[in-house]
């Protein structure tokens, strides 16, 4: 709709502008009163909705890029998971609004002038609201620092804040570059969440593993994008820093109860083999935004001190 | 002298007196045979003097200390209970069902010796079923299982020993070797208490016969006191025909009063 | 077994004797080899002979954190858990005098599920250990005293399963609920871990907190031989045998409610191992319910595990759950038991 709408107003205007083009002056008249519709009628409009009013998101990471990029007088609602700390970074900035459980009734009673969803989450929603021509977005999973970047400043075109995002992206790139490190060891690193599942060589996780020195071990044992790793593989593969998910002593669940295997504490839990392990907050990069800049140095900060331990 | 008494025994199953203030006593070397209508309480007086029964009032007593006092081990050794058409739960073999007359015998780590070997047995001669050696109880006639469970509660080696029905659904043949033989047990100084429907089995075997009705004792004396026209009347509601044979008396049922 | 018909009883007891005791070497001898057989099956293969010694001792070696932490305790667990669980189905069968008990089949192991569920997922295992086994146990209590009461010792088959349906119903549903009311977002697809069993990714943790617990229920089982082979002749004459009937029940609803409670509690719901085992060894053990308790025990440790290292075997990726495979063998099964009976069941 807005594509069309801005596309017909500027070949209008340079139709009505133009000298080369001999017009009829009906047609001259006809312009006239287009070009005044434009500007008193329609671009008040385009306006508005170049910087959305009502935002709602319908997924985890959506929350993420609007609470960092959006006015907060412009978002309606967010999802129940922006208010949890495990997952989402801006856990204490989203409690300020009300969350939404990804029912299209809900959504509809708020009104929206944007929706953004995610590909996996809230289908039923995400396909009624459609239905009902609202303006959904649906955000994929960057499998690259170079998609993130794109969906990035495309989200924040949508919102009107470039600036702001090319900003952030910007810092992002500064913390990365220091927290390099020079040395040339060839480090090993594997991502264990709860499940047993691992972050492949398809993934932002791998990039950021690489930023910090790492080589991600599931990229050598054929894991796409995301997958199943089992326990035993992993303490046979001896992977010189073991990254665990964040494991929660107050959340109960056997999927992340695996992350507390003896087996998993006898391997990594002796300094004398020279390998270690860090816990690194899902919220930290469950979501691909800036703040992925944060992992990189506790990860550069972590082979730093593997290869001095060595 | 040894013997097991009830005492005033009473039973109710819900409103209804199943025993109403019965009071027996056996002693032992006699067969006793217990009679009555259906639905007079002699299964029930049977499982008391076992003392299976909850009584709600008198008592049981064998050697005139109550039931309830015995070690259960030690009183499973001296009165044995033949619960009428018992049945296996298991496809056992004959043998390991006489066996389990053995269990007042045995503990924990306890294992059957020769001795046991031998009582099984002669109670499985007793009972004429050592050709069924190796057969399963399920694929056994009514007879022959009726005689298996007669021989199990024989391989306690009880001094008394309680049968419900024990003949019911035997052929004329293994009714009479069964009352032979529980007529031997009484014998050699056992004493039987046995339910029966048989008049004349019970005037022919029994050394006394009580006669159940409504829960009450209504005749415990010798056969020839208690079964005459009299007391069928009473107890069963029947006339009955009494033909003097030679050694005693036929008693046949001849008409509903 | 050929016994000579012109041997004496006593000749022919111990020849069965024999038999009996012959049985249960064999299988403890194939449970020895399987033992082995289990420690070296794996997603990663270790040298049987480079790394024998590593079984025990503290070596940080690849192969010995991997022996001794992950395949060790797993295989412990599948010869404890499955000698709980057919020593609990015989068992069961034989107080019921129903060849259709089993502890999953009646809702026990549902009930030991939602027990565990509540004492695992509310934290309180994570600050007190042996809450967990004591969650399944308390489960598992409650559900067999409830279908004794409801079915009784006599009761006909068809009770006993209806009830067992409506304990497993009841139970899985609050245990749905219970991981649906859990805060952590893994939780709600953890009920297929409780409602089929697995023995993936277990732990010396968990040997430690259950099998001592299991090994109490299992002798308290075993204690019950006697009472349970007098009471295949009913409740009266097992009584008149000197079978203490009330000390017998309590007996062996502590030792199933200790045993499959415990084993649920690390394994989940493993099912129809108590079904399959007991049923398939009675013939050897010339159906005696007291034999069959012991034959029972090594035969569910031998099926449980060999249907782990089946698993094991089959499994590309995630794994398959273990009671998805003791279903798979165990459901047909039931359903012929219950053809087979068919008649009793009308």
């Amino acid at each position: 709709m807005e594509a069309t709408d801005q596309l017909a107003w500027s070949v209008a205007f340079q139709l009505a502008s133009s000298d080369r083009i001999n017009l009829s002056p009906h047609i001259i008249v006809l312009m006239r009163w287009f070009i005044l519709y434009f500007v008193f009628i329609l671009l008040p409009e385009l306006a508005l909705a170049a910087k959305p009013q009502r935002v709602v998101s319908l997924n985890l990471c959506a929350d993420q890029l609007l609470l960092q990029l959006s006015e907060p007088e412009s978002i309606v609602s967010l999802t129940n998971l922006s208010v949890d700390p495990e997952l989402s970074y801006l856990a204490k900035e989203a409690a300020e609004y009300p969350v939404n459980s990804g029912s299209a009734e809900e959504i509809l009673k708020m009104n929206p002038d944007l929706v953004l969803a995610g590909s996996f989450t809230a289908r039923p929603a995400v396909s009624y609201l459609k239905k009902k021509e609202f303006r959904v977005v649906e955000l994929s999973i960057p499998e690259s620092m170079k998609a993130m970047r794109e969906q990035y400043l495309k989200v924040a075109d949508l919102l009107g804040e470039r600036e702001k995002a090319e900003r952030q992206l910007r810092e992002m790139d500064r913390r990365i570059a220091q927290a390099k490190s020079s040395g040339d060891e060839n480090l090993v690193a594997a991502v264990y969440y709860a499940n047993g599942f691992t972050a492949g060589k398809k993934s932002i996780t791998t990039e950021v593993l690489n930023h910090a020195g790492f080589e991600n071990l599931s990229e050598k044992s054929g894991v796409d994008s995301f997958g199943f790793y089992p326990l035993e593989k992993l303490i046979e593969a001896e992977p010189d820093l073991l990254i665990l998910g964040s494991y929660n002593k107050d959340r109960h669940s056997l999927a992340q109860k695996l992350l507390d295997h003896p087996a998993l504490k006898r391997f990594w839990g002796e300094s004398d083999r020279g390998q270690a392990r860090v816990i690194i907050p899902d919220a930290l990069w469950i979501c691909a935004t800036p703040v992925i800049a944060e992992a990189v140095e506790i990860l550069a900060q972590k082979r730093k001190e593997i290869v001095s331990r060595r | 002298m040894k013997h097991l008494d009830a005492l005033e025994i009473s039973v109710e199953f819900g409103n209804q007196l199943v025993l109403d203030n019965v009071s027996l006593s056996i002693p032992h070397g006699k067969l006793i045979g217990l009679l009555g209508p259906n639905g007079a309480g002699k299964t029930t007086l049977v499982r008391a003097l076992a003392g299976l029964q909850k009584l709600d009032s008198g008592h049981v007593e064998l050697d005139e200390k109550p039931i309830p006092m015995f070690d259960q081990q030690l009183l499973s050794r001296r009165i044995a209970y033949l619960a009428q058409g018992a049945e296996c739960g298991w496809p056992l073999a004959v043998e390991r069902v006489v066996e389990l007359g053995r269990t007042p015998y045995l503990h924990q780590r306890r294992r059957l010796d020769e001795n046991d070997y031998s009582v099984i047995e002669k109670v499985m001669q007793d009972a004429d079923i050592s050709h069924l050696l190796g057969r399963t109880v399920s694929t056994l006639s009514g007879g022959e299982k009726t005689r298996v469970m007669l021989a199990r509660a024989l391989a306690s080696e009880p001094e008394f020993l309680l049968a419900d029905e024990p003949v019911a659904s035997l052929d004329p043949l293994h009714q009479l070797e069964v009352m032979e033989l529980l007529s031997n047990v009484a014998r050699g100084g056992g004493a039987v208490v046995v339910v029966l429907h048989d008049l004349n089995l019970a005037m022919r075997f029994c050394d006394r016969v009580v006669l159940l009705n409504n829960g009450t004792l209504l005749a415990d004396d010798v056969p020839e006191k208690v079964l005459n026209n009299e007391m069928l009347k009473r107890a069963y509601g029947i006339e009955a025909k009494f033909i003097d044979v030679e050694g005693g008396r036929w008693v046949l049922p001849w008409k509903a009063i | 077994m050929s016994v000579d018909d012109n041997l004496s009883l006593a000749e022919r007891g111990r020849a069965s004797h024999r038999c009996e005791l012959a049985l249960l070497a064999l299988m403890s001898v194939v449970l020895f080899a399987l033992f082995f057989v289990s420690l070296f099956v794996g997603p990663v293969s270790i040298d049987l002979f480079s790394s024998e010694w590593t079984l025990f001792g503290g070596s940080s070696s690849v192969a010995a954190v991997i022996l001794q932490e992950i395949r060790l305790p797993r295989t412990i667990l599948a010869i404890f858990i499955g000698a709980t669980l057919g020593i609990s189905g015989a068992a069961l069968q034989g107080l019921l005098r129903n060849p259709l008990a089993e502890a999953g089949v009646i809702g026990i192991s549902g009930s030991a599920s939602l027990g565990a569920v509540i004492a695992f997922y509310s934290g309180a295992a994570a600050i007190f250990p042996l809450a967990l086994p004591i969650g399944g146990i308390t489960g598992a209590m409650l559900a067999v005293i409830f279908l004794y009461l409801l079915a009784g010792r006599e009761s006909s088959i068809l009770t006993l399963i209806l009830a067992g349906i409506a304990v497993t119903s009841l139970s899985g549903a609050l245990t749905a609920l219970a991981l649906n009311l859990s805060p952590n977002p893994y939780a709600a697809t953890e009920i297929f871990f409780w409602l089929m069993g697995s023995l993936a990714d277990r732990s010396f943790e968990h040997v430690q907190i259950a099998v001592p617990l299991m090994v109490i229920g299992v002798f308290s089982l075993i204690s019950c031989r006697r009472g349970l082979d007098a009471l295949a002749l009913g409740e009266d004459t097992a009584r008149s045998l000197g079978v203490n009937l009330n000390r017998l029940t309590l007996r062996i609803i502590v030792g199933v409610a200790l045993s499959v409670g415990a084993a649920v509690s690390v394994a989940g719901g493993i099912g129809f191992v108590g079904l399959v085992v007991p049923h398939l060894l009675r013939p050897f053990v010339g159906h005696q319910p007291g034999k069959l308790l012991l034959a029972s025990a090594l035969g569910g440790a031998l099926l449980l595990l060999v249907a782990d290292i089946a698993v094991r075997l089959l499994s590309t990726g995630q794994e398959l759950k273990l009671g998805v495979l003791t279903s798979l063998i165990g459901a047909p099964f039931f359903l012929y038991l219950v053809l087979k009976t068919r008649r009793q069941l009308l």
